[in-house]
């Protein structure tokens, strides 16, 4: 919208692909990638990183366990830039449709230059379900994913992301989720950043009574950036939010949280929650947060609670009063508090595994 | 729920019939010029035998208005407004002296009434000839507690109270075209000092086209004896006021000032866009209270006023502290988010407010709160209260600069809504680059609990006195920020009955 | 003073459904009397005291309840308040924000006002609410709060029995007044319920068990079981129900 600007290499070799008179193409023509003057993107201005980014193809590789169950051609409508350049632009769908019981382990993996790629899961009814991804960017690269997630009535969805840090490539993960009636779902993101590095979550009640659990916990160390975005929107009447995020920023790193939850009228007797905390170990920290609201059902409870701030100095001093030295007991305060997340995770083994990461890798941010 | 849904029917007819300000003033108006452009501004300037400075710095805001575009990032929706089809300067012909009470047009007498501005204080609103004289007397006779009054009628301001008093205690307390005149050092070196001509779109035709307003001056270490303050009336139809206030206080002063604003009731809508500017020096303080009670429009949105406001005050000394109190019930769009710049180290900026919206009302308003200095401390207090099919937006502000250390921010945001047909919600904005600041936001959404509704009944409370009552207390730590002369006035506005005797 | 004729109720459910929950209930109580009503829960105990203080979601599909000769049921809560109907809540609800004493003013006033009578002056007031709190033990701090927020069990109950004391009620229900409450705390309400008795005042006190009667010592006690009045009888009838149980009136049907 507004003044046009010229498009940068990358936008440049995006608009050669796309055909004349594709929503994708007049959209990136018209307002280019994302920038910090579009409201939804102030804090994480894409297209300033990936117009640094060489502007040539790159590779993406998928570690499945298996096969996806179908290929389709044709990418879906968004009103989202990025899942709208990613239909455009990727071949193919891949599409997976679970079955009960199984954990789908996805690795992947974009090599320098860019990629799109586009993939649904389908959790069909009554079911249950567990997908766990994996993703890491190398130098260099800029990877444009969008994973649409489809829950069934009264299946089960238990979903972990985890972002390797990714100090010269860029990522936009978009996750487009709609839960059917009963439906139920738990995502737990585990994130450490990139030059920037963008985690977007939508989430449609779409049915009656449905439920997720929403949680992250980042860690953005020295020149890296995430920013964890979600949306979710109740439709249906008795549906159920919780979130919990944590981030803990270190060095010159940069952290953002936007969560919006949006009621609408006929969304009567939604329960939803939304919790950021942040922590900010060094000066040149910064954090942006932007907890929102929009209501127009009145029977409904809904709150957020947003906290910034330092490690708490008298827990620092209670524990080396005791005994512990101050970097043992920094270490284990940044950890309890970005253990609280993960700790929701429902399944033993999935949960010890990212406790652990968190283990190895705070000692190398921090 | 049959008793919420009578409830809400009451609160609308509460809300949107009783509007009993709704009245104009019958008096011959003098009308600018319509339409703006250069010569309307020339004027403006010209009736108020403007010096050159002044005229160059309105031109200046107008050239550069006219490249600006009106912002759209508000969650309000209104029809594009004509800035050409509206009067720019509207005064009450021969408003400026009446030799005694009898040639004073009955209506404007009645106006003030309306006002709930006392007859003797009227007298001397209105310039009566030996009035001046009789304002300790108008006073002790009609007030309680020392008030002193600007009343600004359509663009001019009327008269100002207790002015002579005021200046014992060396403040002054004028309209801005006079202080123009009489204290030209002042108001040249801080006005556009804490919001820039360029601000925004509605400042900066503030800028351009302001009528009046007023000014006030606090010497350092002068504690002003009187809370002072001012009456905004849009009155003519097809007129926007677009008033300026700028208050300073000087080292170790302290100000108290009260805004109170009405319009009559009309089937256009009125626009309003005023400028207000806050400069508190080192250890000084300035409370301001607004109760805002424009005309919303009728229940079914037709009418009411435009209400675009830039409030900011700059916290500028050490120890400063600037709080701003709001209680928003009326106008049909409002887009207004007072703020503190808080750049002297250790001051404090606090924001308490009330706003109801109802019938067809939308508001988007809140606080911005932004720390540059040490141990900066701010506080935002919102309570929203939305009914009928209105529509409101909490919108708010907190920023910590890196050399912002031990900058503490808490802030929750209340929403209540009555009835199922209007909409709350909450757009906070959080940034800090410093790891040594702590900040906390709260905020919730909630309604009108028919459980507890049920208990206020059952002791005997009908159910308007019921809701009143729990209004009042979801409003309560706001209210008590309130002067005690404004906290009657607003919950009354709310439709609230008043607090008992042990509290 | 209070007559409950063969009284039929239904909860009013989702989509136009009821619940049948009291099924022909009659009882009367005279001025000065105070009447007991005993029952195992969910029995139609609560329903009844909700019925009689007008609260909605009910819906009477046969006899009536008259209050001095006038009948409840077309009544609003805050009329039948202002006639002199008082419940004393099972749960007080919490209003934040409301102070307790402004609350209790605003209602006095209120019946006052609907009866025809001149305001009580603050002064007034405050003696009477001192004396009040006084007698419960309540203290000056308690008495600043907001309306039951941030109070225990006990205290809430004694802030209702607080508020009989200065609405002067002419009728007084204690719905499960006792619940939630230590033996000490359960004295006091019961000395100030006590103080409350005389010739013009009725009561209707509800109850799961004995202990509250051995100190309010009812004139009549009544035994409510799957919505109906199954045994009337004297205080006696309180203590074999204590020994027995209510094991002999499980199963429905009058």
């Amino acid at each position: 919208m507004g003044v046009a600007m010229p498009p940068n290499a990358m936008e440049a070799a995006f608009l050669a692909q796309l055909d004349e008179n594709v929503p994708a193409r007049e959209m990136l023509a018209e307002a280019g990638l994302p920038h910090r003057r579009i409201e939804e993107w102030k804090w994480s201005d894409l297209r300033a990183v990936v117009g640094k980014l060489p502007a040539e193809p790159g590779v993406l590789t998928f570690v499945a366990a298996r096969e996806s169950d179908t290929v389709a051609k044709q990418g879906q409508e968004s009103a989202l830039c990025m899942p709208l350049l990613a239909s455009a632009l990727s071949k193919e769908l891949h599409i997976y449709t679970l079955k009960n019981g199984e954990t789908l382990e996805l690795n992947v993996d974009a090599s320098a230059g860019f990629t799109h790629q586009q993939l649904l899961v389908l959790v069909p009814a009554g079911i249950k379900a567990q997908l766990l991804e994996h993703y890491t960017v190398q130098s260099c690269a800029f990877a444009n994913l969008t994973l649409t997630i489809v829950v069934e009535t009264d299946a089960r969805l238990d979903r972990v992301v985890k972002q390797d840090a990714a100090p010269e490539g860029a990522l936009v993960l978009t996750s487009l989720i709609k839960l059917a009636p009963k439906a139920r779902m738990a995502q737990t993101t585990l994130g450490f950043g990139a030059r920037l590095a963008r985690i977007e979550t939508h989430v449609s009640h779409a049915g009656e009574g449905a439920q997720i659990r929403l949680d992250g916990a980042c860690v953005v160390g020295a020149g890296l950036h995430l920013d964890q975005t979600s949306v979710v929107c109740h439709e249906g009447a008795h549906g159920q939010t919780d979130e919990l995020f944590k981030t803990v920023v270190a060095r010159d790193g940069k952290g953002v949280f936007q969560g919006k939850v949006y009621v609408s009228g006929g969304a009567q007797k939604t329960d939803a929650r939304m919790q950021h905390r942040g922590l900010l170990l060094d000066d040149k920290a910064e954090i942006d947060a932007k907890p929102e609201l929009e209501i127009y059902a009145d029977d409904v409870v809904c709150t957020h609670g947003n906290a910034l701030g330092a490690i708490d100095d008298e827990a620092l001093f209670y524990m080396r009063q005791r005994g512990l030295p101050e970097a043992a007991a920094r270490t284990l305060l940044i950890e309890s508090f970005l253990a609280e997340p993960l700790e929701r995770i429902e399944d033993e083994k999935v949960r010890e595994h990212l406790l652990a990461l968190l283990r190895t890798r705070l000692g190398v941010v921090t | 729920m049959p008793a919420i849904k009578e409830t809400i029917e009451d609160v609308r007819r509460l809300e949107a019939d009783k509007y009993k300000y709704g009245f104009t003033t019958e008096i011959e108006q003098e009308f600018g010029p319509k339409g703006l452009n250069e010569e309307t501004i020339r004027f403006i300037s010209g009736k108020k035998n403007e010096p050159r400075w002044m005229l160059d710095w309105r031109l200046d805001a107008y050239r550069r208005w006219t490249r600006m575009a009106e912002p759209n990032w508000a969650k309000v929706d209104y029809p594009p407004i004509d800035y050409q089809g509206l009067h720019y300067y509207a005064a009450p012909k021969n408003a400026s002296k009446y030799k005694n009470l009898g040639e004073v047009p009955q209506e404007l007498l009645d106006t003030y009434k309306k006002l709930g501005i006392p007859r003797k204080e009227a007298e001397v609103l209105l310039g009566l000839e030996g009035a001046g004289q009789s304002a300790a007397e108008a006073r002790t006779e009609a007030l309680s507690g020392q008030v002193a009054v600007d009343a600004v009628f359509d663009s001019v301001s009327v008269a100002t109270t207790f002015k002579e008093e005021l200046a014992k205690a060396g403040v002054i307390f004028m309209p801005i075209s006079e202080a123009i005149h009489e204290h030209p050092e002042l108001v040249r070196k801080y006005l556009g000092a804490v919001v820039p001509v360029t601000d925004n779109f509605f400042a900066t035709l503030n800028s351009a086209v302001f009528s009046d307003g007023s000014f006030v001056y606090v010497p350092k270490g002068v504690r002003c004896p009187m809370e002072l303050s001012t009456y905004f009336r849009i009155n003519a139809a097809g007129a926007g006021q677009f008033e300026r206030t700028l208050i300073i206080a000087d080292e170790g002063s302290y100000v108290s000032y009260l805004e109170g604003c009405t319009a009559p009731m009309r089937d256009e809508n009125q626009l309003h866009a005023a400028v207000v500017e806050l400069l508190a020096f080192d250890d000084a303080e300035i409370k301001y209270s607004t109760v805002q009670n424009w005309w919303p429009g009728d229940v079914e949105g037709k009418g009411g006023v435009y209400n675009f406001v830039t409030k900011r005050a700059n916290c500028h000394g050490r120890n400063s502290k600037v709080s701003w109190t709001q209680v928003e019930t009326g106008s049909a769009i409002t887009w207004k988010y007072p703020s503190c710049v808080l750049k002297g180290d250790n001051s404090r900026g606090e924001f308490y407010s009330i706003a109801v919206t109802n019938g067809r009302q939308q508001a988007d308003t809140g606080s911005k709160m932004i720390h540059l200095g040490r141990n900066t401390k701010s506080r935002i207090i919102s309570k929203g209260i939305s009914a009928g099919r209105s529509d409101q937006t909490y919108r708010g502000l907190v920023s910590v600069h890196g050399k912002a250390e031990g900058a503490r921010n808490f802030t929750q945001c209340d929403s209540l809504l009555i009835g199922d047909t209007c909409g709350a919600h909450t757009v906070p904005y959080v940034e800090t680059r410093t790891p040594k600041a702590v900040l906390e936001h709260e905020a919730s959404t909630s309604r009108l609990s028919e459980e507890q509704l049920f208990y206020a009944r059952q002791r005997g409370l009908d159910e308007e006195s019921a809701v009143a009552l729990l209004v009042n207390g979801f409003c309560r730590e706001v209210l008590q920020e309130l002067p005690m002369e404004f906290a009657v006035e607003a919950q009354a506005l709310l439709g609230v009955s008043l607090e008992g005797s042990v509290g | 003073m209070l007559v409950i004729d063969n009284l039929q109720v239904c909860v009013k459910m989702e989509e136009g459904k009821g619940r049948h929950i009291l099924k022909g209930v009659s009882l009367e109580v005279p001025a000065g009397q105070v009447h007991a009503i005993m029952g195992p829960n969910g029995c139609g105990k609560s329903t009844l005291s909700y019925l009689l203080s007008g609260r909605e979601g009910y819906e009477i599909i046969g006899g009536s309840m008259m209050f001095e000769g006038q009948d409840l049921a077309g009544m609003e809560p805050e009329d039948r308040a202002a006639a002199g109907m008082f419940l004393s809540f099972q749960y007080p609800v919490e209003i934040p924000g409301v102070p307790i004493l402004t609350f209790v003013k605003e209602a006095l006033n209120a019946q006052r006002r609907a009866r025809g009578e001149d305001e009580t002056s603050t002064p007034q007031f405050m003696k009477l609410a001192r004396e009040a709190a006084a007698q419960l033990d309540i203290t000056h701090e308690m008495l600043k709060r907001p309306v039951n927020v941030d109070f225990s069990g006990g205290e809430k109950k004694r802030m209702e029995i607080f508020q009989a004391l200065m609405l002067q009620p002419k009728f007084l229900i204690l719905d499960e007044t006792d619940s939630g409450l230590d033996i000490d705390a359960l004295k006091m309400v019961a000395e100030g319920v006590n103080t409350l008795r005389g010739k013009e005042r009725g009561m209707l006190v509800i109850t799961h068990y004995q202990r509250l009667l051995d100190y309010l010592k009812p004139d009549v006690v009544h035994v409510m079981a799957a919505g109906c009045i199954r045994e009337t009888g004297g205080p006696e009838l309180a203590l074999k129900l204590e020994e027995a149980g209510y094991d002999k009136y499980a199963g429905g049907g009058a």
